[in-house]
């Protein structure tokens, strides 16, 4: 196991690489999620309240 | 000839057009968002495994090459945002669209984000390769010119007040900024490099092993449908926030809580 993460000495290059790419990735797609979760969520809020008599 | 090139113009604008609604794009993206986040992260899991399990190593580069498996698709992604950003500036320009606008705007955080990801993973793997974080090459240089462009591009929506003054400066600087592409897809053949020149794209089909190929060409596909899903969700986004901003003005509120961080 510690063979395969020492990547026969390359360990330290590429687990950084990678490391960086999912948090790069993840924070993509979490702030785009998140903000597309509440833009839906206040225009429902207000479709409801237009809707209202 | 001329004729046929035409009425491909026509196809193309006419497909555009039909989601050049928001109401009508807005219902797309609600319907396919969801299986293309499904589909991109089934596609990232699978290119990891086979990329850092069953891919070999290189035969000079060592396990140093399995960098390569995000470095490229983080690259590809650069390039092919920037190529739609142009794309859709270009649509906006020509015939005035509303969602071109937007999805050019929503494409480049992305963009830059993919940039900065294939600089940084490109010098992590320059420095075991070459011995050197970073040289002034002519792919890395340029890449890093198309990063302060996506830069630049960010800036002009953020910092010009005059929405439609905005749009323009943005529109004319992407559709300018497009000459950076051919330069860094052909730097490495116009000048002596120490990046290695193209492996994927070349006459003769891809120059690699096959057990070096998939993962890699499965990693493209798994970050193009990333980078689909981002545009559809922030264009979606974008949209929502308009209308909602539109609303208010008519109901006479104030803006500051729609989107504090966006100067209107």
């Amino acid at each position: 196991m510690i063979e395969y993460f020492a990547m026969g000495g390359h360990g330290f290059y590429i687990w950084t690489a990678y490391f960086i790419s999912a948090v790069v990735i993840g924070l993509i797609g979490v702030l785009r999620y998140k903000r597309l979760s509440v833009a839906r969520k206040k225009d429902r809020a207000n479709t409801t309240t237009q809707e209202k008599p | 000839m001329a004729s046929s090139i035409l009425d491909r113009f026509a196809r193309i604008a006419r497909f555009f057009e039909g989601y050049a609604n928001p109401a009508r794009f807005e219902k797309l993206s609600r319907a396919i968002s969801p299986y293309l986040l499904g589909i991109a992260v089934l596609l990232m899991l699978v290119g990891l495994l086979l990329g850092l399990v069953y891919s070999p190593e290189d035969y000079q580069q060592g396990n140093s090459v399995r960098i390569m498996y995000i470095h490229v698709p983080a690259a590809w992604m650069a390039l092919m945002s920037y190529t739609f950003l142009a794309g859709m500036s270009a649509i906006a320009f020509i015939w005035r669209h509303s969602v071109a606008d937007i999805a050019a705007r929503a494409t480049a955080p992305v963009g830059l984000a993919m940039t900065g990801l294939a600089l940084v993973t490109g010098s992590i793997w320059g420095k075991p390769t070459w011995g050197a974080w970073w040289v002034w090459d002519a792919r890395l240089t340029s890449v890093l010119v198309l990063f302060f462009i996506y830069l630049g591009y960010m800036v002009i929506w953020d910092s010009v007040a005059d929405k439609a003054k905005a749009a323009k400066f943005a529109r004319i600087l992407a559709l300018v900024g497009f000459v950076n592409v051919p330069i860094i897809k052909f730097s490495v053949e116009w000048w002596n490099t120490l990046h290695q020149p193209a492996s994927l794209i070349v006459k003769g089909g891809p120059k690699m092993h096959i057990l070096i190929l998939t993962p890699l060409l499965v990693m493209i596909a798994a970050f193009s449908v990333f980078f689909i899903w981002t545009v559809l969700v922030g264009t979606e986004t974008a949209i929502i926030e308009a209308r909602l901003k539109r609303q208010q003005r008519k109901a006479g509120k104030t803006l500051s809580d729609i989107n504090p961080g966006e100067k209107s």
